[in-house]
């Protein structure tokens, strides 16, 4: 069993595994938007502190998903 | 004798029977329970609001502001499960509450035993999805 997240932190380590989740996420959402993304902004939680190459990571992940708009 | 000890005191405490009892949040086990049928119905009503009036507000349990909100649409463990049935067969995979089902007999599962109640809380992180 995986997890996203580093052992004892809250800070997303495997990418492969939180991509899994944000598909799975959408899927269950419902979520079809135009040109096969997000049509809806995302406002996204994370660990305090969380380290810039973190957020760059899922930035470019929800940028997979042609969803431009992502708050933090 | 002390005055104190044998006088009876001027202002009693208050009975704990006037106490409200405590509303309590259990945290929320990671078992399986249902198959999750696709929710589209949130989406639609949002993408009808417009794209600046409703958000999807995605919680990664670090902060859990979102947590405790009744309008959750969904609440998954943060997890992931690789199966491969047959030596370079398919490989299935399983995420959310369902790969703790699967996860029994693994080395992993047995990890998560040992680990302590901290460790477990991260195990339970949970991912939530709301509009």
């Amino acid at each position: 069993m995986r997890n996203a997240f580093e052992a004892g932190s809250g800070i997303v380590s495997n990418w492969d595994v939180m991509e899994s989740l944000l598909d799975y996420v959408f899927i269950k959402m419902g979520v079809e938007g135009s040109n096969g993304g997000v049509d809806v902004p995302i406002v996204m939680t994370e660990a305090v502190a969380n380290l810039p190459y973190s957020r760059k990571c899922i930035t470019l992940l929800l940028q997979h998903a042609n969803l431009t708009d992502i708050k933090f | 004798m002390a005055p104190s000890a044998i006088d009876t005191p001027m202002h009693d405490a208050e009975p704990e029977n006037n106490v409200p009892p405590p509303q309590l949040y259990p945290p929320r086990e990671a078992h399986f329970e249902k198959f999750i049928e696709p929710r589209p119905d949130g989406y639609q009503k949002a993408k009808s609001r417009g794209g600046d009036r409703a958000a999807i507000v995605i919680d990664n349990g670090n902060a859990a502001p979102f947590a405790p909100i009744s309008r959750t649409r969904l609440l998954i463990p943060n997890a992931q499960v690789r199966l491969e049935l047959e030596p370079a067969g398919p490989l299935k995979m399983h995420l959310g509450s369902i790969s703790h089902l699967y996860s029994l007999n693994t080395e992993t599962e047995s990890w998560a035993r040992r680990i302590p109640s901290l460790g477990m809380m991260c195990l339970l992180t949970q991912l939530l999805a709301d509009i």
